[in-house]
């Protein structure tokens, strides 16, 4: 069993087995070897760390993704997602990004995959005005900066 | 707020008319009343705003870092969403631009050209090789102008180029070198892919334009020819143009692909010496009519080029078609170097026939014919290898000793064998013909894979069992896992049928 430490002081047992999915404590267990004192998480909550090994259970046993793609780099460019996986990520906004984040910190691509596709499906097929209210994003461009992207965004011909 | 004056209570609850200070009263209540509204409605805007604000500052994407949201960033294709995702905000604009690989794709019609645009695009994917794709559209004359000045001026690694036919392609090659300011620098040279796609009947004339100079790409690794259907097959073959073109010389190309049978053509003129993959894809056409030449098949310049790529194709895919198995066995085995031959969706002439069968069978007639051959010439005596030799050898089969089956000359390098979109009726002939050819192979190993039409599935002992036809219940297929060949358990792989016209 594997110990844990969230930003929050909880402490979690987990199976190595199930753990090792995340790539940063995988290393981390090579590297130190077996050892009694936790793995510290200062980066992860513990409602959020119960989420993470959630997903880590469901795929235990499942093989795991090579790890040497650049992941902006990912050729199946597909939206598609197993239902299980949408099920998973059907939370609030808070809790999505907290799981993207904590994929991203724990290095567990397929999580990470599936968090960035849940986001990019959410803004599929909205304009930037929609995008920014479904996400409270501030428009901080000024009117000048807009209207220069509207214009190299115009691909009408121009000649 | 206060209440309304007492006195106002009987005018509520009826219809009498007020009296004149009740009415002055009551406008003056009803002014107060509207300006407390105006004044919260105010306030309520402000709070709104606030609320806002700390919404934004909340917002979970302000944490995540540029390099997930490029991540983000790459399920969304195309100008129009990355447009739209760089107009967010800055940073979603500054992560969009730092990361290259979202800007090396284009994909544009003939209306959207602008040469600022595309230029200012392309430079964003840095020193990652670029795509365009250039789709048809009804205008021809302005589209193969127009998207010829803009590609003079853009260094592009693969261009997807979707026309009409060979009139629009030639004034697309015109225009190209008639505004190409230097000579000795041309928008082609730097092409790694190309693919070409005509939607208009183009037999006879087209090579002629695709052959054109400016189309001699020196760095052309991939090149993929591609016709939409038409009925020219049915006309006659004299009757078409003649065309005698230069060679076309692709020093470096790789991989041929052809689609449809006018596609052909350009094996009569190809000189490479660097073809590795060659595939082929042929409209169901049937070539009942074989000439044992394979001439049927090809055009006959194209079987004299073929023979020219003998040392270095290693991968040959046929598809689609109706073959008369001693062309197609003369075909095959004008490259005795192949290590992966694909027959994908190949029938031959009788369709009773399994094609591995049949084409293990023309190769027997065909040495047959050469040790009948050989006695006429030698009077029965034999020098070295020869057909009589070889009938042999895969004639006695198991009687054969290791060494003399190692000697084996039909595809004997094969390391891959694919037979695809096999009928199913005919499972029981094509798994008999490919275990004669694993045991004439000797220890030579060769991994089989085959599909089925319709679909099956490997049985509970990775043998074919039973498949389903549309929703009906499963059948049993007439072969039984007792009768497989025993050669054939460890290399051969049934995959299901992939559903699509011509991968």
């Amino acid at each position: 069993m594997v110990l844990l430490l969230t930003s929050d002081n909880e402490m979690f047992s987990v199976a190595e087995d199930v753990i090792k999915r995340s790539a940063y404590i995988k290393n981390m267990l090579e590297d130190v070897g077996e050892s009694d004192l936790p793995i510290p998480l200062p980066n992860v909550e513990s409602n959020v760390l119960v989420k993470i090994l959630e997903y880590c259970e469901h795929y235990r046993g499942e093989p795991l993704p090579a790890s040497d793609v650049d992941p902006a780099e990912i050729g199946d460019r597909s939206l598609d997602i197993a239902d299980w996986d949408q099920k998973y990520m059907a939370v609030d906004q808070e809790m999505l990004f907290e799981i993207i984040l904590a994929a991203n910190y724990l290095d567990i691509k397929s999580l990470l995959d599936v968090g960035c596709k849940t986001v990019a499906k959410m803004m599929k097929g909205k304009s930037s005005e929609e995008i920014r209210t479904l996400f409270n994003i501030a428009n901080d461009f000024t009117p000048e900066e807009e209207a220069q992207i509207r214009k190299e965004n115009a691909w009408a011909e121009c000649r | 707020m206060d209440e309304l004056p007492p006195n106002f209570s009987h005018l509520l609850t009826t219809n009498y008319a007020p009296l004149p200070l009740e009415e002055a009263q009551a406008k003056q209540e009803l002014q107060k009343v509207t300006e407390a509204i105006i004044r919260l409605q105010s306030e309520l805007r402000l709070f709104e705003a606030r609320r806002q604000e700390c919404l934004q500052l909340l917002s979970p994407f302000r944490r995540i870092p540029s390099e997930i949201l490029g991540q983000i960033f790459a399920y969304h294709s195309g100008k129009e969403d990355l447009g739209t995702l760089s107009l967010v905000c800055r940073n979603w604009r500054q992560a969009a631009l730092s990361h290259p690989h979202l800007w090396s794709e284009l994909t544009l019609e003939p209306s959207e050209l602008s040469y600022h645009n595309m230029v200012t695009w392309l430079e964003r994917s840095g020193s990652i090789q670029k795509s365009i794709s250039l789709c048809r559209d009804n205008d021809e004359d302005v589209r193969c102008t127009r998207t010829s000045c803009h590609l003079t001026r853009v260094t592009i690694d693969t261009l997807f180029l979707e026309l009409h036919g060979p009139r629009c392609y030639k004034r697309f090659l015109n225009t190209l070198n008639a505004i190409t300011p230097e000579p000795q620098y041309r928008a082609w040279d730097a092409l790694r892919s190309l693919h070409l796609m005509f939607d208009e009947d183009v037999w006879g004339t087209w090579v002629g334009q695709v052959v054109d100079k400016p189309f001699s790409c020196t760095s052309l690794e991939n090149l993929d020819i591609e016709f939409y259907w038409t009925d020219i097959l049915n006309e006659e073959p004299g009757a078409l143009p003649e065309f005698s073109p230069s060679s076309l010389a692709l020093p470096k190309l790789h991989l041929l692909r052809l689609r449809h049978h006018p596609s052909l053509d350009i094996l009569k003129y190809l000189v490479t010496t660097n073809l590795s993959v060659l595939d082929i894809g042929f409209d169901g056409v049937c070539t009942s009519a074989g000439d044992g030449g394979g001439m049927i098949l090809l055009p006959e310049q194209s079987i004299r080029r073929l023979k020219e790529f003998v040392c270095t194709l290693r991968t040959l895919r046929l598809y689609n078609a109706v073959f008369n198995p001693t062309d197609l066995c003369f075909v095959i085995q004008m490259f005795p170097l192949l290590r992966h031959l694909i027959l994908d969706k190949i029938s031959p002439t009788n369709l009773t026939d399994s094609i591995f069968g049949s084409l293990l069978a023309a190769r027997k007639v065909e040495l047959a014919g050469r040790r009948a051959e050989n006695e006429r010439s030698t009077g029965g005596r034999v020098d070295g290898p020869s057909g009589d030799e070889e009938a042999r050898l895969e004639d006695e089969g198991e009687n054969t000793t290791e060494p003399d089956r190692n000697r084996c000359t039909f595809l004997p390098l094969l390391e891959e064998l694919e037979l695809l979109e096999v009928e199913i009726r005919l499972a029981p002939q094509n798994f008999s013909a490919i275990s004669s050819f694993l045991e004439m192979r000797g220890t030579r190993r060769c991994q089989v894979t085959v599909s089925f039409s319709p679909s099956i599935f490997p049985g509970p002992d990775g043998v074919v069992e039973e498949y389903w036809e549309d929703d009906e219940l499963p059948y049993k297929i007439p072969y039984d896992s007792a009768s497989m060949p025993q050669n054939l358990g460890s290399f051969l792989r049934i995959v299901p049928r992939v559903d699509y016209f011509d991968p």
